[in-house]
């Protein structure tokens, strides 16, 4: 797989793509489940997403391979992060990275 | 939240955990507006959460391919594939070669038979209507298809007769 593609997985997501991200990052240090995933992002990224946006994001992570469903606990399905999705993190945070740079070295020197 | 307010899908893959989640919330209008919102978005984009896997560069020709059928045929959804487009433009071709064959069949009358060389007109646009089911309308429940083909045959059948009539003598 490519840096493109996995870029692309992202980028079609749309309004999702910054809710997708957030999970991604989320699931990155293991499984959790839906809530868990709200209560961690909201408290590393100080967002709070509703259920619909959630799992409106979780379910095309979800479908494009990014993430993947554990067995059930209880009612509450655990995601784990896939491969996939891990190349897809890891290419989207050095972009992230990279125009931070820019940006990071331009304010120095103005 | 009323479990038909989402597709029967969706409901079956994540209804269960997702009313596990909001049962414990305190309910809010944001909160309400957000699950109505996901509610939306999972009736009006069903491929959104069955969609394959991006496609990779090796599939890039096939995808092109795909994309220039289905333009030329009725638009195309996320999950249309080449078949598929193929079947949408048979259905365009084949409505319109059957309206030819019929136009030319049919025994002529001065000045045309309104009504008749109406639909005859129009023909194409039922095959090109019906060929949306492989193709913008692809993805979408079964009961989705049949309200809009069905409805949008409805209007163009009315239409097609109102020509008819403002043609006849």
């Amino acid at each position: 797989m490519n840096r493109r593609d996995q870029s692309v997985d992202l980028d079609e997501f749309g309004r999702f793509a910054e809710p997708a991200l957030l999970i991604l990052i989320s699931l990155a240090d293991g499984p959790k489940h839906g809530y868990a995933v709200t209560e961690d992002i909201a408290a590393f990224a100080d967002v709070r997403f509703g259920p619909g946006t959630l799992y409106a994001a979780i379910a095309r992570l979800e479908a494009r391979g990014l993430i993947g469903a554990l067995d059930a606990d209880d009612r509450r399905n655990p995601y784990e992060l896939t491969t996939r999705g891990e190349k897809a993190l890891r290419a989207r945070l050095a972009s992230i990275q990279a125009v931070a740079r820019v940006g990071q070295k331009r304010l120095a020197s103005a | 939240m009323d479990a038909e307010a989402v597709p029967p899908r969706w409901r079956r893959r994540y209804g269960a955990e997702f009313l596990a989640l909001i049962a414990p919330q305190p309910f809010s209008i944001g909160t309400g507006f957000d699950i109505i919102g996901g509610a939306i978005d999972a009736w009006t984009q069903p491929q959104s959460y069955s969609s394959p896997r991006a496609a990779t560069y090796e599939e890039g020709d096939k995808i092109m391919l795909a994309k220039a059928l289905r333009l030329r045929c009725a638009g195309y959804g996320e999950k249309a594939t080449i078949a598929d487009g193929l079947k949408g433009a048979a259905w365009i071709l084949g409505s319109t070669v059957v309206t030819v064959i019929v136009m030319f069949w049919l025994p002529r009358e001065p000045g045309g038979h309104p009504y008749r060389v109406a639909f005859l007109s129009n023909g194409w646009l039922f095959g090109f209507v019906i060929s949306m089911r492989y193709t913008f309308l692809k993805g979408w429940p079964a009961r989705t298809q049949a309200v809009f083909i069905g409805g949008v045959i409805s209007v163009l059948a009315v239409l097609t007769v109102a020509a008819g009539w403002l043609n006849a003598p």
